[in-house]
């Protein structure tokens, strides 16, 4: 017999940010796809600006215990979840980091004088599969506001993992936003799908549980 | 077949009790079950109920016993500090035979406590909380998917024993969301009160007659506007009117007591896995049942005969089937979110030979599956003996 983890992901940063919305389309999108997934989130009672974050677990099997302890996928929004989380990052998970307060255009774990004040060195050491991009701010360039940052995301996270099909994902966002926000939130999808042309398929490992000498 | 759609624990109770016919719903405001008032604030007047935001829990409690005596199904929900301050409304409606359910969805506690984290600390309140000899069914869900199931049981149960019920869910599970499917009209069953023609115009109508609601089961309560009678939180005779006699209180308090405590095989919902063949037996319910499962799991692929028991219904407690499984195993492990509050009711049933281990927490986090694994090689090598 042997086990299969759920694939995990989790969306950090603070609160307002939209990474429980994120986490809930996710979702959406994947038990549209047919898959058992359990979203969870935390958050305190500081509950704009204050620390929070989303997780979203999916297997082809139902999924029994609903936490994960470490993740393939890691989203930072914020700068300050980036310390608070990256130790959760499974080896070579994909992390996702907003540069936006960084003052950092592109960073590269090859050479570490180009790491943004505030990234830990051993971040490198976990993964080299880190993808930056100023979402906020070319949220704001583009749309005029930074709340379809988190949606910005969510296209380029597809694009690269290709967990959910693009379609399903405009679907299920064309059916939990409110109607006026629907055209800005798949722009913002179309946008984020286009930003990276890498390719970091998640697979489901199954854990093997050796018996004995056998 | 209806469609799979993502679902959230609060949700589902709240939308479980309108379709278990709740028309009636109390409360204040307490993380983490605010989002079960929210979607009844949302759904209610569709359906023709009442939602109504009281000043405190205290009024909220009442406020739901009024509703069901005056005919309507009626829920209120809250958390731990809540839980408490509706304890004494529990009793009164314990001693009036009022059908209700009382959600509590349980955080850290004492006190404030931690209010975004998990806990299964009320287990004992649930049980005990109201003072004064009396019996309680408390039912406790660990899926989404059983929370809508459950909370349409826990408002049968409420009518059909003429009690209240406590729903017990935790942080984890009313945040937490999940695949969810809309059973159909004839997967559920709906317990309703005795319509107004079932009840003859001549008839003395006593609500609270020993010979006529305790056997087979206290009958349900009717609908409004038919039926007249006393309620009363004092010692009352089977018409409700007060009466500090000894014999009618005697009667009363282990009718009461009664009631619930011989119809315990009747009640009591379980769930099993892997018992047929188990040595060690892990007990665990609501949502460290499923660490638990995920544990058993693992246990079971280094062929360790370990198997799972989960009480549903966990008061009163399933005790003919445990006394059975207890009697059978080697060892028992039960693991919970306090500090052994229900170990201490199940420990009394188990026979000193037998291994006994607790997996308990209480630092607002779910116990995970490997402190449960733990447990289990560490018993598992107990039986077997080091080498």
């Amino acid at each position: 017999m042997s086990l299969s983890n759920p694939i995990s992901l989790r969306f950090a940063g603070i609160g307002g940010q939209g990474n429980i919305l994120m986490g809930i389309v996710l979702a959406r999108a994947l038990i549209k796809e047919g898959k058992w997934v359990v979203q969870s989130q935390s958050y305190t009672a500081q509950v704009r600006g204050g620390p929070s974050h989303c997780d979203v677990l999916f297997s082809e099997e139902w999924i029994d215990y609903p936490k994960a302890e470490t993740f393939d996928v890691l989203f930072a929004l914020h700068p300050s979840a980036i310390m608070r989380h990256y130790s959760l990052l499974k080896k070579n998970g994909v992390f996702f980091v907003d540069t936006s307060l960084m003052n950092m255009e592109s960073f590269s774990c090859m050479d570490p004088e180009t790491l943004p004040t505030g990234f830990p060195i051993e971040v490198c050491r976990i993964t080299r599969k880190i993808l930056g991009f100023p979402f906020t701010k070319a949220a704001i360039d583009k749309f005029h506001t930074g709340v379809v940052a988190n949606m910005m995301g969510l296209g380029a996270l597809v694009r690269v993992t290709g967990i959910v099909d693009i379609e399903t994902l405009k679907e299920t966002v064309t059916e939990t936003v409110k109607k006026k926000y629907v055209n800005m939130n798949i722009e913002a999808i179309d946008y984020g799908y286009e930003l990276f042309d890498k390719e970091y398929k998640l697979t489901q490992r199954k854990k093997k549980y050796p018996i004995g000498f056998e | 077949m209806s469609e799979t759609v993502l679902m959230q624990g609060d949700e589902a109770v709240a939308l479980g009790a309108i379709r278990a016919g709740c028309r009636f719903y109390a409360g204040y405001p307490i993380t983490p079950a605010s989002e079960i008032a929210e979607v009844m604030a949302r759904e209610l007047p569709k359906v023709g109920g009442v939602f109504i935001q009281m000043e405190d829990e205290i009024a909220s409690a009442a406020a739901i016993i009024g509703a069901s005596l005056a005919g309507v199904k009626s829920m209120t929900a809250t958390s731990g500090p809540g839980f408490s301050l509706m304890q004494e409304a529990i009793g009164y409606a314990i001693m009036t035979e009022t059908p209700t359910v009382f959600v509590d969805v349980m955080r850290g506690g004492p006190s404030t406590g931690m209010p975004t984290k998990p806990s299964q600390g009320d287990i004992m309140q649930a049980r005990w909380g109201t003072h004064g000899d009396h019996s309680i069914i408390a039912l406790y869900p660990s899926t989404v998917q059983e929370a809508y199931k459950y909370i349409i049981t826990a408002f049968n149960l409420a009518e059909k024993y003429r009690t209240p019920v406590v729903f017990l869910m935790d942080e984890i599970l009313g945040h937490m969301r999940e695949n969810f499917r809309m059973p159909s009209d004839n997967e559920i069953f709906v317990f309703n009160r005795l319509k107004e023609e079932q009840i003859k115009e001549e008839e003395v109508f006593l609500p609270y007659e020993p010979e006529e609601y305790a056997e087979p089961t206290p009958s349900p309560l009717v609908e409004m506007g038919k039926a007249r009678f006393h309620v009363s939180g004092l010692i009352h005779d089977e018409a409700g009117f007060p009466m500090a006699n000894p014999d009618v209180a005697e009667r009363l308090i282990r009718r009461l007591v009664e009631k619930i405590r011989l119809h315990a095989d009747e009640i009591a919902i379980y769930d099993e896995y892997l018992t047929e063949d188990a040595d060690i037996l892990v007990i665990s319910y609501g949502i460290t049942a499923r660490s638990a499962m995920r544990a058993v799991k693992i246990a079971r692929n280094d062929r360790i005969r370990a198997g799972l028991f989960r009480p549903i219904t966990i008061w009163p407690v399933p005790r003919t089937r445990l006394k059975e499984l207890l009697s059978r195993v080697d060892a028992v492990i039960i693991a919970e979110m306090n500090l052994g509050q229900y170990a201490h009711e199940i420990i009394g049933m188990i026979r000193d030979d037998k291994k006994v281990k607790l997996v308990t927490k209480v630092s607002g986090e779910l116990i995970t599956p490997q402190e449960i694994l733990d447990a289990i090689t560490e018993v598992q090598s107990g039986i077997v003996g080091y080498y």
